[in-house]
């Protein structure tokens, strides 16, 4: 933003109208220098919910146990994208076959936890967390690094959440990410004169006066992000389904320029336990549209080397279907991340091991919260000892 | 004594039914304010001596050995239905909580019900357990511990019915004395093993009644914070009661949810005393802290930010809810709110406070008000709603809302003028910065009536201030 539109923006907006005690965090947070530059690194997270099939996700074909243990939803070898000898991709997962052959993406066999939890609810606290399986933490692990890194700098548009809630992952306890659906309904609802109204007012009670602050940092944000990217303006055209939908949303803000540093999205309805053939492959079709259609923008803004995108699922499922044509919840899944500067992209992590498993499912290999370490300390920048709670092996993969 | 100014009067009466229930509704202000603080408490309390259990859902004899024969379009259908039971508990219970005459009991059972985290399935086990912690929940500690810990639900949540002396679980053992009594770092992990070899075999019969299972049950020596014997899962309990620590933890609970999130050591030491002293009973010390000068002071009168449940009851009461209430359009507000009753993110249960608030909560709580006055639509997407258009979930949401009011009892009170009416309301219904409050006046549109009143108080529930008690 050059001088005068700031200024401008500032005179007009809820930054001016809520009073002094706001602005600070905000001129910093919106300033010109803050505008994230070329070089500084974004993260994508896109969270698969429901429990994806890792096993027919990235496929096993080479091995015989897994044609014995799906007899009707083994994915036949012709179908299969390759990747290699042994290994391949679901056939609606052409987008993705082509970054993982031009080295855009690292996939990472057998990622779980020790002690895994088979309920959707409590795997998925587990994943937001970042904690161990016996540990109840209230914040998320994109919140902490918040609370880490921008503490008194307008955190709210430091990470966004495309969607119609904020997840504990990007609850700190002193910092919060955004959620939105959408970044113009955002700014209508702020609009309203009634709202507008309040943002003028403040309280001196502690607790009011906090809940005031929020909505003025809400609107401020809201009035920012809509008025710098407002309206998708990317150069490639994104497919019309949700996902990738959201996907050119957080394209036309990185565009922008907007102090992101972590956009968060989710696809939901993988939990596959009847009829799983068609419904995964609708999913994973969305899911491998939109992840070519945003490298090819990234690409086209010369931004996809500043790019990591991390698509987890909160588990996999059993390795043996079920009578219903679907699967039941499991364990240790694959994990992927993609992006123009992934240190080590291919496979990583032995082949999933189809017959040495804990009561029917596989056993993990690589813990999640050593992702979240490698991300956080050569992605983000920020030591993940404090915000993981305790030190991991950082893999090098970003 | 020196009568107190009005305001100040009216701040701590609301004070006391806000934390001890869901507020005062406009029909009953009046009569309400003529009582002094002590005998407000005494009413709150002698309200509540009796209590009426939820009654939706029987156990179904055979449940059990019937689920594992059915085929899967049976099963689906059994799914289906027990999660419309779920759903219709779930409305039923907020029903109560916003017109009980119990309205004490009603809030100590909801303080349970985040302390006892329970998520499951099964509708009758979920209303079972719900009715333990109102049956005991304004007893002895002891008693609601051991009833709890038998329970369906707890049985099946923290997965009790699979620890057998063969393979100990530890899941219930460890959660017990970590989320329940003691907290972390009071007790080793050789204690959570042996714990749990006393609590194996607990578990219930097709009837939903507890039994122990002489089997499974391991009979051995045991050592647990240094106590040693052939201890079972109700010595546990007994002997972690005899640690002053588990009264300090409850304490501290006590102290986040009745008075305030900001932890005072000295005054949660004095509720710890005055707990352990009583053998643990519980409303006894809820009393001795309504009772006490420091539950008063302008600090803790508005430091809560109100749970959600506690915004949508409050607001049903104020107004005299006079309607059947349809579940679904309800669960999805309390999902967009963050707080779905019988559905707690996880055995620890709501973190609270601060924690209801985000950008998307905030915004969705400012409306509320309108929304449940059917004066309002929510502007954006709640959390864990389908990703259709837009503009017909917004419809379809207010549609299927449909709250009535008893409007001709709730607006009785209000003096005749607008301006009159805003300084009636204002102190009434916030507990904080009702003088300020007075630029809604210009937003109540063109109406006159009683649809001026009723925009009155939407604006008036439509302010931050409403949003803390």
């Amino acid at each position: 933003m050059n001088n005068k539109t700031r200024r401008q923006f500032l005179k007009t907006s809820a930054v001016a109208a809520a009073g002094t005690f706001l602005i600070p965090s905000f001129l910093k947070a919106f300033s010109g220098q803050e505008m994230l530059q070329e070089g500084e690194k974004i993260l994508v997270v896109l969270q698969l919910s429901g429990g994806n099939d890792g096993l027919n996700t990235c496929i096993p074909f080479g091995d015989d146990a897994y044609y014995r243990l799906r007899p009707n939803l083994g994915l036949r070898a012709s179908e299969i994208l390759k990747a290699d000898h042994y290994l391949g991709f679901h056939p609606s997962m052409d987008g993705i076959h082509k970054l993982f052959k031009d080295g855009e993406a690292t996939v990472i066999q057998n990622v779980g936890y020790p002690n895994p939890d088979r309920s959707h609810f409590r795997s998925m606290d587990i994943w937001h967390a970042g904690s161990s399986a016996s540990d109840y933490w209230q914040t998320g692990w994109l919140g902490r690094y918040l609370d880490a890194s921008c503490a008194d700098n307008g955190s709210a548009s430091r990470a966004i959440e495309l969607g119609g809630g904020l997840s504990l992952a990007l609850k700190g306890n002193e910092c919060k990410g955004l959620a939105m659906d959408d970044p113009k309904r955002l700014y209508q609802a702020v609009q309203e004169p009634f709202n507008r109204a309040l943002v003028d007012h403040h309280s001196d009670h502690p607790q009011v006066s906090y809940l005031y602050k929020t909505l003025a940092e809400t609107t401020a944000s809201a009035e920012y992000i809509f008025e710098k990217a407002g309206i998708v303006n990317t150069r490639t055209e994104f497919p019309g389904n949700p996902l990738s939908q959201s996907f050119g949303k957080v394209a036309a803000m990185i565009r922008a320029g907007l102090p992101t540093r972590v956009y968060y999205l989710e696809l939901p309805g993988f939990d596959t336990h009847v009829n799983q053939k068609g419904q995964q492959q609708r999913l994973l079709g969305m899911f491998s549209e939109a992840m070519g259609a945003f490298a090819a923008e990234m690409k086209s803004q010369g931004r996809w080397k500043d790019v990591t995108v991390m698509a987890f699922s909160e588990f996999g499922r059993r390795v043996g279907e079920n009578a219903s044509g679907g699967t039941d919840h499991g364990t240790a899944n694959v994990l992927f991340l993609f992006g123009g500067a992934l240190k080590k992209p291919g496979f990583h992590g032995n082949h999933p091991n189809l017959t040495d498993l804990d009561e029917g499912d596989l056993k993990y290999q690589t813990d999640f919260r050593e992702i979240y370490a490698d991300l956080l300390t050569h992605w983000l920048g920020v030591d993940h000892e404090p915000i993981l709670g305790q030190k991991f092996k950082c893999p090098g993969w970003v | 004594m020196q009568p107190l100014p009005e305001t100040q009067h009216i701040q701590q009466i609301n004070h006391v039914f806000l934390r001890g229930g869901f507020g005062i509704p406009l029909s009953e202000m009046e009569k309400t304010y003529v009582l002094t603080v002590p005998e407000a408490v005494k009413q709150l309390f002698s309200q509540s001596s009796d209590y009426e259990p939820l009654h939706l859902i029987r156990f179904k004899s055979g449940q059990q050995r019937k689920g594992k024969k059915m085929d899967r379009e049976e099963r689906k259908e059994f799914r289906q239905d027990q999660r419309e039971q779920l759903q219709q508990l779930n409305v039923q219970w907020l029903r109560q909580l916003s017109q009980s005459k119990m309205q004490l009991r009603e809030k100590i059972t909801l303080f349970w019900h985040g302390h006892f985290a329970c998520r499951v399935d099964n509708p009758a086990a979920a209303q079972h357990l719900n009715n333990v912690v109102r049956q005991y929940g304004m007893g002895s500690f002891e008693n609601l511990l051991l009833e709890v810990s038998k329970s369906p639900a707890m049985l099946i949540f923290l997965n009790n019915r699979q620890n057998r002396k063969a393979h100990p679980n530890e899941n219930f053992a460890r959660e017990l004395l970590e989320l329940f009594t003691l907290g972390r770092g009071n007790y080793s992990e050789n204690d959570v093993k042996e714990a749990a070899r006393a609590f194996t075999g607990w578990n219930f019969d097709e009837e939903g009644q507890f039994e122990l299972r002489e089997r499974q049950h391991d009979h051995g020596n045991k050592t647990f914070l240094g106590k040693s014997g052939d201890l079972g899962g109700e010595d546990i309990i007994k002997i972690v009661l005899e640690k002053k620590q588990c009264a300090r933890f409850l304490a501290g609970k006590l102290y986040a949810f009745f008075v305030s999130p900001q932890a005072d050591a000295e005054k949660i030491g004095q509720i710890a005393t005055w707990l352990y002293d009583s053998g643990y009973k519980i409303g006894e010390t809820v009393s001795r802290v309504f009772n006490s000068e420091w539950f008063y002071r302008p600090e803790i009168m508005g430091a809560k930010i109100k749970s959600p449940i506690e915004l949508l009851a409050g607001t049903f009461r104020l107004l005299d809810l006079d309607t059947e209430l349809d579940c679904k359009p309800l669960l999805r507000i309390q999902r967009g709110l963050g707080q779905v009753l019988f559905q707690p993110p996880n055995v620890a249960g709501w973190p609270g406070d601060h924690a209801w608030i985000d950008s998307s909560t905030l915004l969705i709580r400012l409306k509320l008000a309108g929304i449940l006055m059917g004066l309002e639509f929510p502007e954006m997407r709640m959390k864990g709603e389908p990703e259709d258009d837009f503009d017909r979930w917004q419809k379809n949401l207010a549609d299927k809302l449909d709250l009535k009011y008893n409007w001709a009892r709730a607006l009785k009170p209000l003096p005749a003028s607008l301006e009159a009416q805003w300084q009636w309301l204002a102190p009434r219904v916030l507990q904080q910065g009702s003088q300020q409050s007075r630029f809604v006046l210009d937003f109540l549109g063109q109406v006159t009536g009683e649809e001026q009143q009723k925009r009155l108080i939407w604006r008036l529930l439509s302010l931050p201030e409403w949003q803390v008690c």
